[in-house]
């Protein structure tokens, strides 16, 4: 054994950094791994370990010291360390933000948080990595909270829904940044690859005011991968049985003590043409996708953080019927294809300052800035769009007084630029928008959180947007917590990213008028019970119900006739109802089922009448098991959904081998994934459909895509079939 | 079309009671009864252990090291109980394997390197660096 010579022990400060956090869903003090501690002024400082452990060499030994502690999520604290202690203990308070969610070494593949105030549902990496999971679209198969489904059955769009809604109506961030909105609405989910992800945070209701004003179903808040805190080099590959391959790597790099950089890859492609239902058009559209980030991080004393970078996407598709040739066919009636090319660059910056002496209070500075340009067509329509996007804000944040009275405050801008022509059709609107927000929470210790916010944006087009919200979350006895918001929410429509399926049909787009914004009020409450078994296991209960009324939405109008789509504003009322029900027990360490159900009540107001909203699933049960060995050695993931019937638009008036029934079946879905880990790599092996339901015949009329019935846009269910797939993960550290 | 739909669902019913029996072998396949007279050995290494920190890194250590089957670290005695195959390693190589990561393991003494690195409370008692929780 050996020691360093000269170094005393007494000049050492030894500690340990806890927090309350959650293990297995219980609440209580943890230990706080990768905290960051340094002595204030100073650029000496470390990051702790597993258990929560540093130890720091004190630069002075004859005056009072002071020691800055941070991690994400907690508030910052700085503590006077008199001279001759050796030793000490450190609990970090949280911080009530509302998204940030701190990730810990294994675990469940989700949790619901019980430190945020608004009911968060976290998907882990280990979450992430028990599904095929190539990109964000495919990453919520285990979460009852969110939908996801193709959009139509030709270009490969997915789609998602929360709370019955589209996904539009939630606000989609990656590190509270404005991440897919607008343009890329269409295909952006499947811009994010599922290596890249550290976590995501998913809340329903209207979230933080201090993110703007869109977010009215939920948010989605995805954080990628970051330089200080990930592997040397991450190398993934993957293929399955439909003739996808897709390789991906990320590599970080420390440069000095304050300045960190990563690079994040990915090469996806699908070259085999494939058509299981023998209609003649191609399940899975050919493209590839060419996707690259390098990001910066840079931390120093005084706690200053900045972060930036650089996010490069190409991606392109073709699909339609599978003698489609490019050269030769576009253009004509031979045969009916499809493309979409999309090129999307987008810059990022964040920066934390802490006021010097009085670390309580900082300034953030935000700001992402997005060029997004798609070229595309399907059979005889064609669409190109382009959108530049700038969001910036300045957010304050003080204490009042103490920790339990906290005050947000803060301006933002958001610039969009659009420049869309669908046929002969020209689109362009510049919305520029400056906002004032401002947030206070007050928290009583270990009882209730309230936060109270109020936002006011003032839109070049549709003047004032006044956004009051409320969130407040309550412990009840030991084990339960209830929670509950309401607020408002806005946004303006992009119809044809939003609606790019019906692109892919016969139907003419009529637009009846002038579009206002939409605007919703949101309300909902949920109750978390975590009964706990022993150290390692729990019993953890959840049930919630959201309501959502619009008083404006552009209604997508696809029962008037087969033969058009018309848009226009909401006459009348539009709701949704949604309520669910999460049950997670851990009968054996290693071993966990989830399970949920939701019920989803959504009516619009279509051509004067109130109905079911199109293609939205009247309930939704999901039943999760999921078995590891110690340590993970082994793993074993099974996902099986129950889906609920759809109501689908009106085709009575088409031929009869034209019509559909007015509702979907019920169907069942079963993935399951083996994997083993060995010391720097896993593989794994798996099936998504194993049972091999389908959609039959997913296109009305693909015997005749340019006749006057063709439509793809009707998608309720899987119609591709059965898939197998493997892959590898190396890590390098 | 109608009957390939039906012969599917009934294929996918038949694969769940498979995928169960699957993970009941595989449950049976690290059990005891299965281990024995299968070339399955188990041994007691004493180390240098001091905290439940150390613990799990000796025993994630060895779950990934070549043959092991099962490694259960005992805080009372400090003792790693391995289960292991012997046809793919043995008790000289699990020893040095724990020394490599800068614990004791019977009579070979962890190394110094890999020890200085330890985490404060994985320090031995009489290290002037160890901090017990």
């Amino acid at each position: 054994m050996s020691v360093s010579p000269g170094l005393q022990a007494h000049e050492h400060l030894k500690g340990v950094v806890r927090a309350v956090a959650e293990s297995e869903g219980k609440r209580e003090i943890q230990a706080l791994p990768f905290a960051s501690v340094h002595w204030a002024g100073t650029t000496m400082g470390m990051v702790t370990d597993e258990d929560g452990n540093f130890d720091l060499h004190k630069p002075d030994t004859r005056n009072i010291l002071h020691l800055v502690v941070s991690y994400t999520g907690y508030t910052p604290d700085t503590i006077p360390v008199l001279p001759g202690q050796t030793h000490i203990e450190i609990l970090l308070s949280e911080t009530v933000q509302l998204e940030e969610v701190t990730v810990r070494r294994r675990m469940g593949g989700s949790f619901i948080s019980a430190i945020q105030p608004a009911k968060t549902e976290v998907i882990t990496i280990s979450g992430l990595q028990s599904l095929a999971c190539c990109n964000l679209s495919e990453s919520f198969e285990n979460s009852a909270t969110v939908d996801v489904g193709f959009a139509d059955a030709v270009s490969g769009a997915k789609r998602i829904q929360m709370l019955g809604l589209a996904g539009v109506y939630s606000q989609l961030l990656f590190e509270n940044l404005p991440g897919i909105r607008g343009l890329s609405s269409a295909y952006g989910l499947t811009y994010i690859p599922g290596t890249w992800m550290e976590s995501i945070q998913i809340s329903k209701g209207t979230s933080s005011v201090l993110n703007g004003y869109e977010s009215t179903t939920g948010q989605i808040n995805i954080e990628y991968k970051k330089p200080q805190r990930s592997e040397t080099l991450f190398l993934n590959l993957f293929a399955n049985s439909e003739g996808r391959i897709e390789a991906n790597m990320n590599s970080a790099f420390e440069l000095n003590e304050t300045w960190s950089t990563m690079l994040l890859g990915h090469v996806s492609t699908q070259q085999v043409k494939i058509d299981h239902n023998g209609n003649s058009f191609l399940d899975v559209p050919l493209g590839t996708q060419v996707n690259f980030m390098n990001r910066w991080n840079h931390e120093e004393e005084e706690s200053r953080h900045i972060q930036f970078g650089l996010h490069v996407l190409s991606d392109e598709r073709s699909g339609g019927q599978k003698f489609f040739d490019s050269s030769a066919d576009r253009g004509t009636t031979n045969a009916y294809g499809i493309g979409v090319e999309t090129l999307r660059l987008q810059g990022f910056f964040k920066a934390g300052f802490y006021m010097p002496n009085t670390l309580q209070s900082s300034i953030g500075i935000m700001g992402v800035v997005t060029y997004h340009d798609q070229n595309s067509f399907f059979g005889l329509n064609s669409y190109e769009g382009q959108q530049k996007s700038l969001y910036s804000n300045i957010t304050y944040q003080a204490l009042l007084g103490s920790t339990d009275h906290k005050i947000n405050t803060g301006i933002s801008y958001m610039l969009d630029e659009y420049n869309e022509q669908f046929n002969d059709t020209l689109l362009s609107r510049t919305e520029s928008v400056p906002g004032l927000f401002s947030e206070y929470t007050w928290n009583y210790p270990d009882r209730f959180t309230l936060i109270l916010g109020l936002r006011a944006d003032h839109h070049n087009l549709h003047d004032w947007f006044i956004t009051p919200r409320i969130h407040f979350r309550y412990h009840l006895g030991e084990n339960g917590t209830l929670r509950g918001s309401a607020g408002k929410g806005y946004r303006t429509a992009n119809v044809f990213s939003e609606n790019s399926a019906i692109m892919a049909s016969s139907r003419q787009l009529i637009f009846a008028e002038e579009f206002r914004a939409e605007e919703a009020w949101n309300y909902g409450l949920n109750y978390t019970h975590v009964i706990p078994l022993d150290e390692e296991r729990a019993i953890t209960f959840s049930a919630d119900y959201y309501r959502t009324d619009f008083m404006n939405q552009i209604v997508a109008d696809l029962d008037q006739s087969f033969s058009r789509v018309v848009f226009y504003n909401l006459d009348g009322k539009s709701y949704s109802n949604s309520f669910q029900a999460d049950l997670t027990v851990q009968p054996f360490a290693g071993f966990e089922i989830y399970t949920a159900y939701r019920l989803d009540d959504v009516k619009t107001t279509i051509n004067g009448k109130l109905v079911e909203a199109p293609l939205t699933s009247r309930y939704k049960g999901l039943l999760t098991l999921s078995y590891a060995t110690r340590y993970e050695k082994w793993k074993f993931d099974m996902t099986n959904q129950l889906n609920g019937p759809v109501r689908i638009p009106d085709t009575s008036e088409n031929p009869e081998q034209y019509r559909r029934p007015g509702h979907s079946p019920v169907y069942y879905i079963l993935h399951a994934q083996i994997t083993r880990k060995f010391r720097n790599m896993d593989i794994y092996f798996g099936s998504e459909n194993l049972t091999n339901f389908r959609q039959h015949n997913p296109i009305i009329a693909a015997d005749d895509p340019f006749g006057s019935y063709f439509d793809s846009s009707l998608i309720w269910g899987p119609f591709m079939g059965r898939m197998f797939y493997a892959g590898m993960r190396y890590t390098f550290n | 079309m109608q009957q390939s739909k039906e012969r599917n669902s009934q294929s996918g019913i038949t694969l769940i009671p498979w995928l169960f029996s699957v993970l009941s072998l595989f449950m049976l396949y690290s059990s005891d009864a299965w281990s024995q007279g299968r070339n399955i050995a188990e041994v007691d290494i004493k180390t240098s252990a001091q905290c439940p920190m150390c613990k799990e890194s000796i025993e994630e250590m060895l779950t990934f090291e070549r043959g092991v089957r099962l490694a259960v670290l005992d805080m009372e005695t400090k003792a790693v109980t391995v289960r292991y195959n012997i046809r793919r390693t043995d008790p000289e190589k699990l020893r040095k394997a724990i020394s490599k990561l800068g614990y004791d393991a019977d009579d070979i003494e962890g190394d110094s390197e890999a020890y200085d690195k330890l985490p404060a409370c994985c320090k031995k008692p009489d290290d002037p660096d160890h901090k017990s929780h």
